[in-house]
């Protein structure tokens, strides 16, 4: 019963949430064996199911005039893949959480939350009707909103939720309008009606409304404002949001509504994609947060995917989904486990620092020599290396988008549609660039903590706890997902992996034709698409060791000891320090390399602050201002009106209750004067 | 000769209304009996003064004698039912007793 993988997760959630006095390790537990059996499930569903089989069930929910809407299910291979994807990366998050979280005092609701954003997920694989995903999709908006703001007592936690709930919604927007179109076209909102063959202009945007709340869940372009933001929830957290559930959600829903999408649609959708590729890529370069470069890495692998699917490469973009879900959750977990590293150093010494900061690590790779294999491993496979998963589908994807481009401008004879494949290989020597510039500041050299810290030695960094046996699960199972092996025999040709045989492309009319000339192309221009980047990776990793790798030499002790981290960074920034001038100095003597790249970033960093932060700004504050005015009018004039009746008839009844008190003197009063009343009436008549 | 009937009358409307006033304002029981009892006397000094109009008869004089009796007899009832108000509410102020008017 394929019910039973949404209900499990349900059951955990609510079991969590309200069953109180839970022994902390049984609702870990609970949560675990949860997405255990889910997962077991998904596999044994997903085994019985071939490449053009699918599980469906459909019932009708509603019905009015002639519509039915129904409601069902509708599992084919990919929903099937996806599903165990979700449920494995959910029970490894659960699993490492039970040491990230060991310290927290609601790790009760923690684990439900958790509960409810895999469950949220299940549904949106679950369900072939847009209404449906529509639920799920606001479902999964609300879970992620509480697992952000999980520590409320952080103001900046509290923010960054409602950021991404706010912003999140803009997309919703544009969703509800295209799933309305949507339904208004074809008067269902089953996923699964024929698209005539001409192409019309409500389709195009049909789709990019849709596309809209893809933007909006998956982190593109302008909406992407949310996603660093979200680093305030715990890094288990991150590693969900990051790789099975929040934004591969618009990935998957872009990949259901492929048939329905216009020419005119894809080029959209491929530049949205290309511009969030480099923007993500630009910005995570000059980060210090050691969360943040990767949650910029995200939006910018995510874009690479968007760029696929506008492209048309639909395998190849699921495929970067698959891989990037196992080494961008292996990356989190692996930089979970520095950041409770560095929390338990923190407890052990008493000291406080910010464990998130670069600049207070490097030398890491002695204490936690497990973690520096994983996250090494999972790095490679993001840079795209070759052996590693990483490579096969971005490779895929910037193959597919070379020959795209070139086809494209064989047709139209415009060279621009060269931008969109040249910013993709951009975006290979970036991403090497930046991951590069993370593993050398964390990983290598002499740890820094010490200079601003004396009190912690290498003695007490070695005494600390590094990893627990629940956490070397969690990053070693999802290191193997880094590797080639899992997905195919060949680790050159993504067209050779298991997952390109299962998953079949949706068919789309319009691109029918044009996907056969593609694949001639990309056969022809697969060698040296391979040498190219794996030439640009190297180029960038070398590039990051040319400035961080030699270039940080002893932490000498610094006059100020007892400097606060952030002093001790903005030295490192306006080069005062002496070790950290000399590594300044050298970062900033290569001006035509990091100057451009700063400023550009800078620069982005402003039009994202300045425009579209405003106008969000504006969006919102014109809503408050409404929503004042609204108050008002309830206030005043529709509870007015109530309190106004019911005080009237409250003062009619208490006057009208004095005549009936019992009293029978009064009574007799009241008789004997209408009494008098009527004579003298009959007299006054009888006399006149 | 006997005093104009107009006096008669001006005195039984006189105690009328003493008793009336007597019954609408007093808030002892016994009072208030005493009240119904002056009503009762107006009447009978209305109807003795009515009966010289026909001397032979003394219809109104033999009236007044019942509604005494009767008056007398309602009175014991009366009294009888103020002993078991005062037996079970302790007292027989009126406003007091009175039940459904509570505050």
């Amino acid at each position: 019963m394929p019910l039973w993988l949404l209900i499990l997760p349900l059951i955990s959630f609510l079991v969590l949430l309200l069953v109180r006095r839970l022994p902390r390790k049984l609702s870990a537990w609970i949560g675990i064996i949860a997405m255990g059996l889910g997962l077991l499930q998904a596999l044994s569903l997903t085994a019985s199911l071939t490449t053009v089989t699918t599980l469906e069930a459909h019932w009708s929910w509603l019905t009015f005039k002639e519509y039915t809407i129904e409601i069902g299910y509708r599992i084919d291979m990919l929903s099937g893949l996806m599903l165990c994807l979700v449920y494995l990366v959910s029970l490894l998050v659960h699993l490492f959480s039970i040491t990230y979280m060991q310290r927290e005092t609601r790790y009760r609701q923690y684990f439900a939350y958790l509960g409810l954003f895999t469950a949220a997920m299940v549904g949106i694989l679950l369900t072939d009707s847009l209404l449906f995903i529509y639920f799920f999709w606001e479902l999964v908006g609300l879970s992620s909103y509480l697992l952000i703001g999980f520590w409320y007592e952080k103001p900046a936690a509290i923010q960054a939720s409602k950021k991404a709930f706010m912003v999140n919604r803009v997309g919703d927007v544009a969703f509800l309008i295209g799933m309305l179109l949507y339904f208004l076209h074809f008067q269902t909102f089953q996923l699964s009606v024929d698209v005539p063959a001409s192409s019309l202009p409500l389709f195009t945007l049909m789709g990019l409304c849709i596309f809209g709340g893809c933007m909006g869940k998956s982190a593109q372009f302008p909406l992407h404002l949310w996603l660093p933001d979200a680093m305030e929830g715990p890094t288990p957290v991150s590693a969900m949001i990051h790789a099975a559930t929040m934004v591969a959600a618009g990935i998957y829903l872009l990949t259901r509504i492929f048939f329905l999408l216009t020419p005119d649609a894809f080029l959209f959708i491929a530049i949205i994609g290309t511009i969030t590729t480099l923007v993500g890529a630009l910005l995570a370069i000059p980060q210090r947060d050691i969360k943040k470069v990767l949650a910029y890495s995200t939006i910018s692998q995510l874009g690479l995917m968007v760029l696929g699917i506008g492209v048309g490469a639909y395998q190849a973009s699921l495929l970067h989904l698959f891989t990037h879900a196992f080494f961008k959750a292996g990356l989190f977990l692996s930089v979970g486990a520095i950041i409770h590293y560095l929390h338990e150093v923190a407890h052990r010494t008493e000291q406080s620092f910010d464990a998130q900061d670069m600049y207070l690590m490097g030398g890491l790779q002695q204490p936690l020599r497990f973690t520096f294999i994983t996250y090494t491993m999972c790095m490679l496979a993001l840079i795209g290396f070759p052996l590693f998963s990483g490579f096969l589908s971005k490779d895929a994807i910037l193959l597919h988008s070379y020959s795209w481009a070139a086809t494209q401008a064989s047709l139209s004879g415009n060279l621009i549609y060269y931008c969109i494949p040249f910013i993709g290989f951009l975006s290979i020597i970036l991403t090497a660039f930046y991951m590069g510039r993370q593993w050398y500041l964390v990983f290598w050299g002499q740890n820094r903590l010490s200079t601003s810290h004396p009190i912690i030695t290498s003695t007490t960094l070695k005494q600390a706890q590094a990893t627990t046996w629940p956490m070397r699960i969690a990053q070693g199972t999802l290191v193997l997902g880094a590797l080639w092996l899992p997905f195919g025999l060949n680790p050159f040709y993504a067209e050779s992996t298991w997952f390109w045989e299962w998953v079949t492309p949706a068919q789309n009319t319009y691109l029918t034709t044009f996907i056969a000339q593609l694949s001639l192309l990309n056969t022809q221009w697969h060698t040296a698409g391979i040498i190219v980047s794996m030439s640009l990776a190297i180029g960038g990793l070398g590039l990051a060791y040319a400035l961080y790798g030699r270039a940080l030499p002893i932490a000498s002790a610094h006059s100020s000891s007892a400097a606060t981290p952030t002093l001790y960074a903005d030295k490192f920034l306006t080069s005062k320090g002496r070790w950290l001038s000399r590594l300044a100095q050298w970062s900033f003597s290569v001006p035509f390399v990091i100057k451009p790249a700063h400023w550009i970033a800078k620069v982005t960093t402003w039009i994202e602050q300045a425009v579209f932060n405003t106008f969000f700004d504006g969006l919102a504050r014109i809503q408050v201002v409404l929503a004042h005015i609204i108050t008002w009018w309830d206030r005043t004039v529709v509870d007015g009106l109530i309190h106004f009746v019911t005080a009237s008839i409250d003062r009619l009844g208490r006057g009208l209750k004095q005549v009936q008190r019992g009293d029978v003197q009064q009574y007799l009063t009241w008789m004997i004067g209408s009494l008098l009343l009527v004579i003298s009436w009959v007299l006054y008549r009888l006399l006149s | 000769m006997l005093p104009h009937l107009v006096y008669f009358l001006l005195l039984g409307a006189f105690l009328f209304c003493v008793g009336l006033m007597l019954v609408l304002t007093k808030r002892n029981a016994v009072i208030m009996l005493i009240g119904i009892e002056f009503m009762f006397n107006a009447a009978n000094i209305n109807l003795v003064a009515f009966s010289q109009y026909e001397p032979t008869r003394l219809q109104g004089q033999v009236f007044s004698l019942f509604v005494i009796v009767v008056a007398a007899a309602e009175t014991v009832v009366a009294l009888a039912i103020l002993i078991q108000v005062y037996k079970h509410f302790k007292t027989i102020n009126l406003s007091v007793i009175n039940e459904i008017h509570k505050r």
